[in-house]
């Protein structure tokens, strides 16, 4: 504590002072799940059937959630 | 998305968090090489003729019933989570330019026909029949150390470029190249 004067006077005559914490009043909160379908299951979008055979990549539900404090907004992502 | 599948999931996000259904905007990236929810879908055509019902169920691409469940679940316990992980953040929100991923696969031709991808290299190509969309809007977050949240990402093109195989499609690689 003793020291505390000593740096306060320090900072105001060679270091700039510190700037104050960052604060927000938004919050965001970001989430995946995972959706990949399952071996032999129907690969949707073309003209006939077709199934799936190999794995690849993971697909997902992305999640992205902004709250200002009065109102909550989300966006969904679809693989 | 099937309409019900979006009704279904704004009403359990709102039954398990109290976020309304007008403020959840769900949207696909129109995979073609994801998950079965799509084109026909489960009992559409059970009043149809025996011929209409064969092509459909038989010839058709059809969504799996267990499948549409087990997507609007995960999409109800993904916004649970995300309600429950938010962090205060500073947001960044920009645009980028981006025009040679994408291109109009409609193509007026010679015979007065605009076609969807009629080769490339046609001789009977004239010009491209419409625009591309080459904004890429940004929305970034990042917590009150500094360290990014998340990042939201929106660009218009078709997810048709199938690596082979179960896949995210091109979102993949976008995501792979933002995480690094």
């Amino acid at each position: 504590m003793r020291l505390l004067p000593l740096l306060a006077g320090l900072s105001s005559l060679t270091l700039h002072a510190l700037p104050p914490a960052p604060t927000s009043s938004i919050k965001a909160g970001l989430a995946e799940r995972d959706i990949t379908p399952g071996i032999g299951m129907e690969q949707p979008g073309g003209y006939g059937k077709s199934f799936h055979r190999t794995f690849h990549d993971a697909c997902k539900v992305r999640v992205a959630l902004f709250d200002d404090g009065k109102k909550t907004a989300v966006v969904i992502g679809l693989d | 998305m099937p309409r019900q599948i979006v009704l279904d999931a704004r009403a359990q996000i709102e039954k398990a968090t109290g976020i309304t259904g007008d403020a959840v905007l769900i949207c696909a990236s129109h995979s073609h090489s994801s998950g079965p929810v799509g084109m026909v879908m489960p009992g559409e055509y059970d009043t149809a003729s025996d011929l209409v019902k064969k092509l459909a169920y038989e010839e058709s691409s059809c969504a799996d019933p267990g499948y549409l469940l087990r997507l609007t679940h995960e999409i109800v316990a993904g916004v649970v989570a995300a309600n429950q992980n938010k962090v205060p953040v500073q947001l960044g929100c920009g645009f980028g330019q981006e025009d040679k991923v994408s291109f109009n696969r409609r193509l007026r031709m010679k015979n007065g026909q605009s076609w969807s991808h009629p080769g490339a290299g046609n001789p009977d190509i004239l010009e491209y029949a419409g625009p591309i969309d080459p904004q890429v809007g940004v929305i970034g977050a990042w917590d009150l150390q500094g360290q990014l949240v998340g990042v939201v990402v929106n660009f218009a093109c078709h997810a048709t470029t199938n690596p082979g195989g179960i896949s995210a499609n091109w979102i993949q690689y976008l995501e792979k190249t933002i995480q690094g």
